[in-house]
């Protein structure tokens, strides 16, 4: 950011006396300090966008807030087996699962992992759900809340344009889903790396650490671009609210169901929490027993998350762009 | 004074619709007067002179080009909207502060000065309340403040007086009226209020069907329609005896009220005649004033439509 130092000058004219009952204007001087850089005015937007999510406690502190307890009760709970051993992550006992037992006997290569470490792979599936919910007070509706408001009117008679106001918007809500996906993912890889019982086992896991971050940060912006895209669809915040709920509740189910019953992964990953859940998999190498079949690859689930990245900030440029300056010189 | 704004054969087409047709214009004046009918292009040209859309020609603003320079002209300009152009839940102090930051101003540069054209606007005691709870009137004035807290040095302001009660408007037009000495800016007001027009403006820029049909001072728009020979003559009583007084020596005479009467002089007859008619007739002038062309009636000569006749007042006209 370019900071400018502020100097002023007085007015070339100097103003009239006060007249009694006149609005005064605590000393007006003219500006003649220097300008932000036009391409860093979309950071003012990032800026007012992510002040806005936190204004309000239950537009984002919230979320935030079940964020943090979720991290808590996962590092709890993974202090608490810090020891425990499983194969293919899925039961601490063979008993609990019959199947998994039957194939061991079998003969089946079994994947033998410490269970902290499926914390590391499958929490995302948590913070999906809270990223979900924040895209419902915070996201799904912000192109057409400003549609609506004639904000557009605001924005485009000043020195933005359609692309920094999107770019602001999309950047802004990324750092907000950060805070619920990313955040929460590197925590936790901090956490079962201090879980480590040798120096060689830490080393070994470092490389959780990038892969955490990118976890976090593609969840985070395939929140963040989808629910973006999906308000700028309609010009009534509440009712693209409601369009994204279903399509993300009630689509995602359906496809996810469609995706096992016909096991082709590929439809399942269309569902943002079920492409992050494969992809952390597939990214920690973490099969579980027969799950290719239901769980996509990973160049798969890449293609849907960014595809939903993509679109979204495909719709919600295209949309800012034709409504743009519509408001501008309407009125007269 | 420096042109505020050049215009050299500006046109834009919304497929087979004309919008603007070659327009060419040096406009400037301390406060402009933006007049024309619905569909007369001054949408379209402000967009075109804010740089937001394409144009043919070449339109200038503070020297800078329309078409290759639009956020540079947009740093320099404020504009103030008819419509409601907020954001939710926001308060006007924010609102502005967010309006100078996205118009460059450094964060603590935009705080003060937001604070300072709310201050102007007279919302200082409700600066922190949110907008969505105001009335129509402080609405205007948050729209007027975020359009002046950049510091703007020509400010657009469209129907900057539109819905507010007269107690409200009167407070507007003494805002706009004092902005130029006290701000230091020029304003181009849209508007289709031709007393508002009247009253604040010195220049005014006149469109009809894409095209402008004058731009210049207001003096210069009324000396066209002005014969030369029109002159309002008051008396102290029977201004209807005057007009036939006049009638008798040639010249038109229109009775207004029963002290005053609109002359329009014969071939050859000075003012000093009507004193004189008068002193035949037994009469006492009070007044003789050149006849100014009102702002309504130039209006519509300018853009080529018939004033309607007035009603005939009391007494009969002549």
């Amino acid at each position: 950011m370019t900071t400018t130092t502020s100097t002023t000058a007085e007015a070339g004219t100097a103003a009239p006396a006060r007249r009694k009952g006149a609005i005064h204007d605590l000393g007006y001087k003219r500006y003649v300090g220097s300008r932000r850089p036009q391409s860093t005015r979309w950071r003012v937007v990032m800026r007012h966008q992510i002040a806005h999510g936190w204004k309000t406690w239950w537009r984002y502190k919230m979320w935030v807030g079940f964020a943090v307890i979720a991290t808590i009760i996962v590092g709890a709970i993974m202090v608490a087996l810090r020891s425990d051993m499983t194969a293919v992550g899925m039961a601490r006992e063979a008993g609990d699962m019959p199947e998994a037992l039957e194939a061991l006997r079998a003969g089946a290569e079994a994947q033998m992992i410490r269970v902290v470490d499926t914390f590391v792979f499958g929490s995302i599936a948590w913070f999906c759900k809270i990223a979900f919910l924040t895209t419902l007070t915070v996201g799904a509706g912000i192109v057409a809340s400003d549609l609506r408001t004639g904000a557009f009117t605001f924005y485009f008679a000043r020195p933005v344009r359609p692309f920094d106001y999107v770019l602001g918007k999309l950047a802004g809500l990324f750092v907000l889903q950060a805070f619920i996906v990313l955040v929460p993912l590197v925590v936790i890889t901090l956490v079962r790396l201090g879980l480590s019982e040798k120096t060689d086992e830490l080393v070994a896991n470092l490389e959780y650490v990038p892969k955490a971050l990118l976890i976090g940060a593609v969840g985070a912006l395939a929140y963040a671009s989808a629910s973006l895209g999906v308000s700028a669809l309609i010009d009534n915040p509440r009712q693209t609210t409601a369009l994204w709920a279903a399509l993300y509740v009630i689509g995602g189910f359906i496809l996810i169901g469609i995706g096992i019953a016909a096991e082709m992964p590929g439809i399942a990953a269309i569902d943002i929490a079920f492409a992050l859940e494969s992809f952390s998999y597939a990214l920690y190498d973490f099969h579980p027993f027969d799950t290719d079949k239901v769980f996509p690859g990973m160049g798969v689930c890449l293609i849907s998350l960014l595809t939903w990245c993509v679109v979204g900030v495909s719709i919600a440029y295209w949309r800012v762009r034709a409504t743009g300056a519509a408001g501008i010189g309407g009125g007269s | 004074m420096a042109e505020l704004i050049t215009l050299e054969r500006v046109a834009k087409r919304y497929g087979n619709v004309i919008a603007l047709q070659g327009v060419d214009a040096s406009i400037t004046g301390r406060i402009i007067g933006l007049l024309g009918p619905n569909g007369a292009g001054k949408s379209t040209l402000l967009k075109c002179l804010l740089g937001l859309i394409g144009h043919e020609g070449n339109a200038r603003v503070l020297g800078l080009s329309a078409l290759t320079d639009g956020p540079l002209i947009r740093d320099r300009v404020g504009y103030m909207p008819e419509s409601d152009a907020f954001l939710g839940g926001m308060s006007a102090v924010e609102l502005c502060t967010y309006a100078a930051e996205l118009s460059g101003l450094p964060r603590s540069e935009a705080m003060q000065r937001a604070h300072a054209a709310l201050y102007y606007a007279g919302l200082e005691d409700k600066r922190y309340q949110n907008i969505e709870g105001y009335s129509t009137g402080m609405k205007q004035k948050v729209k007027l403040a975020q359009a002046l807290v950049h510091d703007p040095e020509i400010l657009f302001l469209d129907e900057p007086t539109n819905g507010l009660d007269p107690r409200s408007r009167e407070e507007m037009l003494q805002l706009i009226d004092e902005m130029p000495e006290r701000r230091g800016c020029s304003i181009v007001v849209s508007t289709h209020l031709l007393p508002d027009v009247d009253r604040l403006c010195d220049a005014v820029v006149i469109m009809h069907q894409g095209a402008i049909k004058f731009s210049g001072p207001i003096e210069a728009l009324r000396a066209t329609g002005a014969t030369g020979r029109g002159y309002v003559v008051e008396v102290k009583e029977h201004a209807d005896r005057m007009a036939d007084a006049l009638a008798r020596r040639g010249a038109a005479a229109k009775v207004k009220t029963p002290v005053s009467l609109m002359v329009e002089l014969a071939e050859g007859m000075t003012p000093r005649d009507v004193l004189g008619v008068a002193r035949t007739a037994g009469l006492q002038v009070r007044g003789i004033e050149v006849e100014q062309e009102s702002m309504e009636q130039a209006f519509l000569r300018v853009i080529g439509v018939t004033p309607p006749a007035p009603a005939a007042p009391a007494g009969g006209a002549r």
